[in-house]
C-alpha cells in the first residue's frame, strides 16, 4: 500500500486533468448536439453517469502494475477476437451493421476493445524480441493486427480498422523496425488502394463518398442529397462558425437538425460551428496537448513493455483525433469515427479510460531495468 | 538503445504534431478565409420562400353583379416518406409495391397483343382488297379477349393478409445480408416475385426490401403484440415466421420496441388497424381516410388497371377523398434517387370541403399536406357559363402544367392496341383524364381575362421563413402579404345576356349555331354576346387544350409574335366575336350610306339581273323597276345596290366601310366551312382602353364593287355589324366598350341626319312594309327597324347559307343595337325566318321588354 502511495505521487496528475477537461467538453457539446433531435435525447446524460464505470476502469489499469498485465496480454487480445468472432453470431444489427453485443440489456462494442487488446498484443509480442532487423520479423505484428481488422471490416466498420494500422505502425517503428520499411508497406497498401479503386472493387457507396470528397465544393445536387450529403453538411457547420463561433447550442446546422450524427461521428463539427476557429483550434490544442503528454510518456519509459504500451496509447488517441477531425474538415473521405473522450459512445468512453489508465500506470512505475530494451 | 527507441517517439511525436498543423490551417482556411463561401451554402440550407396566394379581382356586370370570383381553395401535397412511413395505408401499399411482380399486363394479354401486332405488320404489307388481307384480317378480328382481367382492388383488408407473407419474405431476405437476388426471387412465398424481373430490378427491388422492410416489421409487430388479446393468431403467425427462419434477435427488437411503446403510452397506427374488422374499416373509410379502392366496381382499374398499363417500374398512387380521386406516380427506379422528403402536388385549387378531414385529422392522413390556394370561380345559370367565351382562359397550363395534366401525355399513355381488346378502357382513361384536369385548371390569361390582367391578378404574397432538415418552420424572416387583385366592372348586363343566349335557344333555328351581340347606340357598350352552342363547362375544357397546344407551340417555336390569348377553337362557337363571316344584304347599309357620302343615293333601274363580265350576275327574285334607297332596303335589291357598288367603286366602299372599322386585308384569309377570318391582335379601340376580344371587320382588297356592295367578299362579326346598326342610330360611330368609360364618346358619321333618316326609314319598312324581307317576324310592334342578310355560301337546292338580322331599337329613339347571324342555314332559309325571330324572341323577354319601354337604364 506504501508502494502505491508512492507509486501514485508520481503519477501524472496533467494528463489525468486534461482528460477529465476533454470529457467535459465532450458532455458539454453532446447535450448541445441532442437538443433538437428527441431521438437522441439524454445522451450527454447517459455519457456523464457512464463516466463512473470508465473511472472505476481506469483505476483498475492505474492501480494494477501494468508489468503484471505483461502475462495476461494474449489472454486480452484473445478475449477481444472471441468477442470479435460471436458478432455474427449474437450481435445486433443497427444502421445495416452489426458491432454491437447485448449484455444484460447494454449494447457494447468489442472493436473498441479490440484496440487496447492489440495494443497489448503487440507490446507483448516486442517486449523480449530485439529490434526486428529483417522485414520478415514485422509479419507476425502484422498478423495479429490482421486477423481482428477483417473481423472488423466485416461488421463492417471500416474505419476502426483502420485506426489499428497507424497503432501497428507506431509500435513497430518504436520497437526498433525501419522507417523505410515501413514506408515500403505504406506505399503498396496505397498501391493496392489504387487498384482497387481502378478496377471497380470497391463497393459503390465507398466509391460514391470518395468521389463526394473529390468534388466537396462543385457537388452536383444529386451528390448533395446523397453520398455527399455528411461532409458537404460538415463543410457548412465548420465554415459557418467563422472565427468566433456562432455560440454555445446555437450552432443552426445543429440546432436545425442539418448536421448527420452529430453526437458522434460529427461532434468536432458541432464544436467548429458554435466556438469557431479559435474554439476549435484550443480544442485542437487541448487534445494534442493531451497526446503530446501521452507521448512524452512513452519517451520518459525505459522499460520496453510500458513503453510500447505507451506508444501504442497515444498513436491510438493520435490517429483517432486525426482521422475524426480531418474527416469533418473534409481532409479526407467521410468515414464514421469517433472522437475519443469527446463523442457518446459507453465502449469507447469505457476503452479509452482503460488505455488512458494503462499510460498513467505505466507514466507513475518508472520500472528500473539494467537492460531497458531486448536483450 | 533506449536512446534510439527516444528518438523514434520523438520523431512519432513530430509527425503528430505535423498532421495537427495540417488540420489547423485546414479549419483556418475553412473558417476564416471561406467562412462568407460557407455560410451562404448554410443559409441556402435553411432558407424557404413560399408563396401565399392571391385572390384575383372578381369581374362584375355593369349592375355590380359578380360574373367571375376568386375563392379560397386548398392545394394538397404527399410527401412520400411521411405517407409510406405514418399512414396505415402507406404502410400496406409501400410493402405491397415493394414485392410487386412486373407491373405489366399478364402474360395471356400481352401474348394476345404480340400476336396481333405482328399480323397488324403482314396485313399493312398485302394489297387491299385482297383475299388473304382480308382473310388475315378476320383472324386479327377475332383475336380479343371476351373478359378485361379481373379487377384486384388492393385494400387495407388485403393487405393485412399479405402481412404474414411479407413478414416471411423479409425473413428470408435476412436482415444482415443484401440477398442474392435469384434467392430472393426463389424464397419468396408464393412466388410472388416471378422471374421475369432483371437482375438491375431485383437488385433495386432487394436494396429497398433491405432498407425499409425490418424497419416496418418491427413497429408492425411490436403493434401486434399489443393487440395479443384480440389478435392472438395474428401475433402467433408472425413470431413463427420469423423463428422458422431463425431470425429471433428480430423478434426481441421487436418486442422491446413494443414495451417502448407501451411505456410511452403510444399507440401506432398500425395498432388502430390489426384488430378491426371490416366494419371498422367502412368506417375508416367513411370517415375519408384514403383508399386504393373505388367505391364502384365500375371503375374498375384504379391501380391495379393504370400499373399495369403503365411502364415498368412505376408506382402510382390513387387516393380518395370522399367522392374525388388524386393521382400520385413516382417511378420506381427514381425512388432512392428523388427525394422522399419532397412535397408533391396532388391536387389543386380544391374546396375545402374535400380537405377538411386531413386537416381536422392530421394523424389519419400522415404524409398529406393542405396548402392554402384560390380557384377561379364563373357564375353558373342553369348549367350554362353566361358569356363563358369572353373571358378565355388558362393559368395553370400555361404556367407549365400541361405536361402533367394533358390526356395525351405520359401517365395516361394508353397502351397502343389496348383499346381493341377493352373497347371501353379509352373512354375510362379520357374520363379520368378529364376529372382529373378539371381539378387544376385556372381560367384566365385568354380574353378578356387576359386583357384586364393587369388589373386582376393583384399581387402574390410571399414568405421567407428557415426551415430545419425535416422542413418544419423555425424562423420566419419576413412575410410579403398579398396584394389582391381589383374588380373590374364590365358593360356586360347578366340579365340581358341571359335573355339572348335564352332567344338563341327558343328560336327554332334549323342549325344549332349561332352567334349574336347587343350593343349600347350611344357609348358602344356591349351589354350582352352570346353564341351557340350555348357554353358549358365541358366546352371550355376543348379550349383550355387548343390553346395549351398553341401556347406550348408558340413556346416551342421561340416566342415569335403575341402569345396566342385569342382561342381559334371558338371560331367554330363562339360568332359573336370570332371567325368573319361574309354579313350579305346587312352591309348594304354601308353601301347606302357611301351613296349618300357621295350624293349618288338615286333612283336606279332594277331588271331583275346585272350580270357580270365574266359570266353569271346577281340576281333579284323579280326585277323592281326604278327604285330608290328605302324601297331597296325593304326587298333587298341586288341589282340595285349592284349599280350603286359599281357607280361608287371600291375606293369609296372600302374608305365608308373604314370609316366603319372595317379594314381592308390582303393577307391569306382562311375559310372554315364558308366563313374566313385573318389571324389578328384582338380588336377594339386601342389605346388605355382594354380591346375587345374579337375580330375585326375587312374587306378584301381586289374584290368586284358590285360583290362587295351586296356584301360579298367582306368579313364581320355580329359585333362589327351591330356597331354599323348603332352608327346609323346616332350618327355616331360608337367605339366598342367592355369596360366602361375609356376611349372617346364616338366619331361623327358625317352624314346629315336627314339621309340617315331615310336609310332608318328602309329599315323600317324590312319589318313593317308589304314586301320587307322580315315583315312576317312581327317586329314592327316591338319598334324595331332592322335589316336582313342571307348570302350563299354554296348554291343549288342543297346549298348552305348564312342569315342575318341587324336591327335598332326602339323606334322612337334607336338607343340598342343588335346583329344576330346563324351560319350555315339549309336552302330556304333565309335571315327573315331564322335570324329575326331570334331578335323577337329577345325582346319578348322581360329584359328585353324593358329595353324597348325604356326601363333599363344606362350603366
Amino acid at each position: 500500500m506504501r508502494r502505491l502511495r508512492e507509486d501514485l505521487k508520481e503519477l501524472d496528475w496533467h494528463v489525468l486533468l486534461l482528460a477529465y477537461l476533454l470529457v467535459g467538453f465532450g458532455i458539454l457539446f453532446i447535450h448541445s448536439a441532442t437538443q433538437a433531435g428527441s431521438e437522441f435525447a439524454g445522451q450527454a446524460e447517459r455519457q456523464a453517469f457512464f463516466l463512473l464505470p470508465a473511472t472505476l476502469a481506469a483505476a483498475f489499469f492505474l492501480l494494477v502494475p501494468y508489468t503484471r498485465f505483461e502475462k495476461y496480454a494474449f489472454y486480452v487480445y484473445g478475449a477481444c477476437l472471441l468477442l470479435l468472432l460471436l458478432l455474427p453470431v449474437a450481435g445486433v444489427s443497427l444502421n445495416n451493421a452489426r458491432r454491437w453485443l447485448s449484455l444484460g440489456g447494454l449494447l457494447f462494442q468489442p472493436s473498441e476493445f479490440m484496440k487496447l487488446g492489440l495494443i497489448f498484443a503487440l507490446a507483448r509480442w516486442f517486449r523480449p524480441r530485439s529490434a526486428p532487423d529483417h522485414w520478415q520479423g514485422l509479419i507476425a505484428p502484422g498478423l495479429i493486427t490482421l486477423v481482428p481488422m477483417v473481423l472488423i471490416v466485416k461488421e463492417p466498420d471500416l474505419s476502426s480498422a483502420l485506426v489499428l494500422v497507424p497503432v501497428l505502425f507506431g509500435v513497430c517503428y518504436t520497437a526498433g523496425a525501419r522507417g523505410r520499411w515501413l514506408l515500403l508497406v505504406l506505399l503498396a497498401g496505397a498501391i493496392l488502394f489504387g487498384i482497387l479503386y481502378a478496377t471497380g472493387s470497391l463497393k459503390s457507396y465507398q466509391v460514391d463518398r470518395i468521389q463526394a470528397w473529390w468534388r466537396q465544393t462543385d457537388m452536383p445536387k444529386e451528390m448533395r442529397l446523397g453520398a455527399g450529403y455528411h461532409l458537404r453538411q460538415s463543410l457548412i457547420a465548420i465554415g459557418s462558425g467563422g472565427i468566433r463561433g456562432e455560440g454555445y447550442m446555437r450552432g443552426l446546422q445543429n440546432v436545425y437538425d442539418f448536421l448527420p450524427y452529430r453526437s458522434t461521428d460529427f461532434i468536432f463539427s458541432v464544436i467548429a460551428e458554435e466556438t469557431g476557429f479559435i474554439g476549435s483550434v484550443f480544442f485542437l490544442f487541448l487534445y494534442g496537448l493531451f497526446v503530446f503528454l501521452v507521448f512524452g510518456i512513452a519517451a520518459r519509459t525505459r522499460e520496453r513493455f510500458g513503453r510500447l504500451l505507451a506508444v501504442g496509447t497515444a498513436l491510438l488517441f493520435a490517429t483517432e483525433l486525426f482521422v475524426h477531425v480531418a474527416v469533418c474538415s473534409g481532409v479526407m473521405p467521410p468515414t464514421g469515427l469517433t472522437l475519443p473522450f469527446i463523442s457518446y459512445g459507453r465502449s469507447s468512453l469505457l476503452t479509452h479510460f482503460a488505455a488512458l489508465g494503462l499510460v498513467l500506470n505505466v507514466g507513475m512505475r518508472r520500472v528500473r531495468v539494467l537492460t531497458p530494451d531486448a536483450f | 538503445m533506449f536512446e534510439e527507441a527516444r528518438r523514434k517517439v520523438r520523431i512519432t511525436r513530430g509527425i503528430f504534431l505535423l498532421f495537427l498543423l495540417v488540420l489547423a490551417g485546414r479549419l483556418f482556411w475553412l473558417q476564416v478565409l471561406e467562412h462568407d463561401y460557407w455560410y451562404f451554402q448554410g443559409f441556402l440550407n435553411r432558407e424557404r420562400i413560399l408563396p401565399r396566394p392571391v385572390k384575383r379581382g372578381s369581374i362584375l356586370d355593369r349592375k355590380g353583379r359578380r360574373l367571375a370570383w376568386d375563392e379560397a381553395a386548398h392545394d394538397v401535397e404527399l410527401v412520400y416518406r411521411d405517407f409510406r412511413r405514418g399512414n396505415p395505408l402507406g404502410q400496406a401499399y409501400h410493402l405491397k409495391l415493394l414485392t410487386l411482380p412486373d407491373p405489366r399486363l399478364p402474360r395471356d394479354v400481352m401474348d394476345l397483343y404480340e400476336r396481333r401486332m405482328r399480323l397488324r405488320g403482314r396485313i399493312r404489307a398485302l394489297p387491299p382488297g385482297s383475299e388473304e388481307r382480308k382473310g388475315l384480317q378476320e383472324e386479327l378480328d377475332s383475336l380479343k379477349i371476351a373478359e378485361p382481367p379481373d379487377p384486384r382492388p388492393y385494400n387495407l383488408l388485403e393487405a393485412r393478409r399479405d402481412l404474414s407473407g411479407l413478414a416471411e419474405f423479409v425473413a428470408s431476405l435476412g436482415p444482415e445480408d443484401l440477398p442474392d437476388p435469384e434467392a430472393a426471387g426463389r424464397d419468396l412465398p408464393g412466388g410472388e416475385i416471378e422471374g421475369e424481373l432483371s437482375r438491375e430490378d431485383r437488385k433495386a427491388r432487394a436494396r429497398i426490401v433491405r432498407s425499409n422492410m425490418e424497419w416496418y416489421l418491427r413497429r408492425l409487430l411490436g403493434e401486434a403484440l399489443e393487440l395479443a388479446g384480440r389478435s392472438k393468431g395474428w401475433a402467433a403467425a408472425l413470431r413463427k415466421a420469423l423463428e422458422r427462419k431463425g431470425r429471433g434477435s428480430l423478434f426481441r427488437g421487436i418486442r422491446k420496441e413494443f414495451r417502448a411503446a407501451r411505456e410511452r403510452g403510444e399507440r401506432g397506427s398500425f395498432a388502430a388497424l390489426l384488430g378491426l374488422g371490416p366494419e371498422n374499416l367502412e368506417a375508416l373509410l367513411e370517415r375519408g381516410a384514403a383508399a386504393l379502392v373505388p367505391p364502384r366496381r365500375r371503375d374498375r382499374d384504379p391501380l391495379e388497371l393504370l400499373d399495369r398499363i403503365h411502364k415498368r417500374n412505376t408506382c402510382l398512387l390513387l387516393f380518395q377523398f370522399g367522392n374525388r380521386w388524386a393521382l400520385w406516380d413516382r417511378r420506381f427506379r427514381d425512388a432512392q434517387r428523388l427525394r422522399e422528403d419532397r412535397r408533391d402536388p396532388l391536387w389543386r385549387a380544391v374546396p375545402f370541403e374535400l380537405v377538411k378531414w386531413v386537416e381536422l385529422r392530421p394523424r389519419a392522413h400522415r404524409g398529406f399536406f393542405v396548402v392554402d390556394s384560390v380557384r377561379r370561380v364563373y357564375r353558373d345559370v342553369e348549367g350554362r357559363l353566361p358569356a363563358a367565351r369572353l373571358f378565355g382562359r388558362v393559368t395553370g397550363v400555361l404556367a407549365g402544367d400541361e405536361e402533367r395534366l394533358d390526356p395525351d401525355t405520359t401517365w395516361l399513355q394508353p397502351l397502343p392496341g389496348l383499346e381493341e381488346y377493352w373497347p371501353e378502357y379509352e373512354e375510362s382513361v379520357e374520363r379520368r383524364a378529364r376529372r382529373l384536369a378539371s381539378r387544376v385548371r385556372r381560367f384566365g390569361r385568354g380574353g378578356l381575362e387576359g386583357e384586364l390582367d393587369s388589373r386582376l391578378r393583384g399581387k402574390e404574397g410571399w414568405t421567407f421563413f428557415e426551415a430545419d432538415r425535416r422542413a418544419r418552420r423555425r424562423l420566419s424572416h419576413y412575410q410579403g402579404p398579398p396584394r389582391p387583385g381589383k374588380d373590374v366592372r364590365i358593360t356586360l348586363d347578366l340579365e340581358l345576356q341571359c335573355a339572348l343566349e335564352k332567344a338563341l335557344a327558343l328560336a327554332r333555328l334549323p342549325v344549332k349555331a349561332a352567334g349574336a351581340a347587343l350593343l349600347e347606340c350611344r357609348t358602344g357598350a356591349i351589354l350582352a354576346l352570346a353564341s351557340l352552342p350555348l357554353a358549358g363547362r365541358e366546352d371550355l375544357e376543348e379550349g383550355w387544350k387548343e390553346l395549351a397546344r398553341l401556347d406550348r407551340a408558340w413556346r416551342e417555336g421561340g416566342r415569335k409574335g403575341r402569345r396566342p390569348v385569342v382561342l381559334p377553337i371558338l371560331q367554330d362557337w363562339s360568332r359573336f366575336r370570332y371567325g368573319s363571316s361574309m354579313p350579305g344584304s346587312t352591309f348594304k347599309v354601308v353601301t347606302a350610306l357611301a351613296a349618300f357620302r357621295a350624293g349618288k343615293a338615286g333612283v336606279l333601274d332594277c331588271e331583275g339581273i346585272l350580270p357580270f363580265p365574266w359570266g353569271g350576275g346577281l340576281h333579284c327574285p323579280r326585277a323592281h323597276g326604278r327604285i330608290g334607297v328605302e324601297r331597296a332596303l325593304e326587298v333587298s335589291c341586288n341589282v340595285y345596290f349592284g349599280k350603286l357598288g359599281r357607280i361608287l367603286g371600291n375606293p369609296l366602299l372600302e374608305k365608308e366601310a373604314a370609316g366603319l372599322g372595317f379594314s381592308t386585308v390582303k393577307g391569306r384569309k382562311v375559310v372554315i366551312q364558308g366563313w374566313w377570318t385573318w389571324a389578328g391582335p384582338p380588336w377594339g379601340p386601342g389605346g388605355r382602353a382594354p380591346r375587345v376580344p374579337c375580330d375585326p371587320p375587312v374587306v378584301e382588297a381586289g374584290a368586284a364593287p358590285a360583290l362587295h356592295a351586296v356584301g360579298y367578299g367582306i368579313g364581320a362579326t355580329p359585333l362589327a355589324m351591330a356597331r354599323v346598326f348603332a352608327a346609323l342610330a346616332t350618327g355616331l360611330v360608337p367605339p366598342l366598350r367592355i369596360v366602361p368609360g375609356g376611349g372617346g364618346g364616338g366619331r361623327p358619321l358625317g352624314i346629315p341626319r336627314e339621309e340617315l333618316e331615310k336609310i332608318r326609314e328602309g329599315l323600317r319598312l324590312v319589318v313593317e312594309g308589304p314586301e320587307g324581307t322580315a315583315r312576317r317576324v312581327g317586329l314592327g310592334p316591338l319598334g324595331v327597324e332592322g335589316k336582313t342578310g342571307t348570302p350563299q355560301l354554296t348554291r343549288g337546292r342543297r346549298g348552305r347559307n348564312l342569315a342575318w338580322f341587324c336591327g335598332i331599337f326602339p323606334r322612337s329613339r334607336p338607343a340598342y343595337s343588335i346583329a344576330v347571324m346563324v351560319p350555315g342555314v339549309p336552302h330556304g332559309f333565309h335571315g327573315g325566318s331564322v335570324a329575326a325571330p331570334v331578335v323577337r324572341a329577345f325582346l319578348e323577354q322581360p329584359a328585353g321588354r324593358a329595353l324597348i319601354e325604356g326601363r333599363e337604364g344606362g350603366r
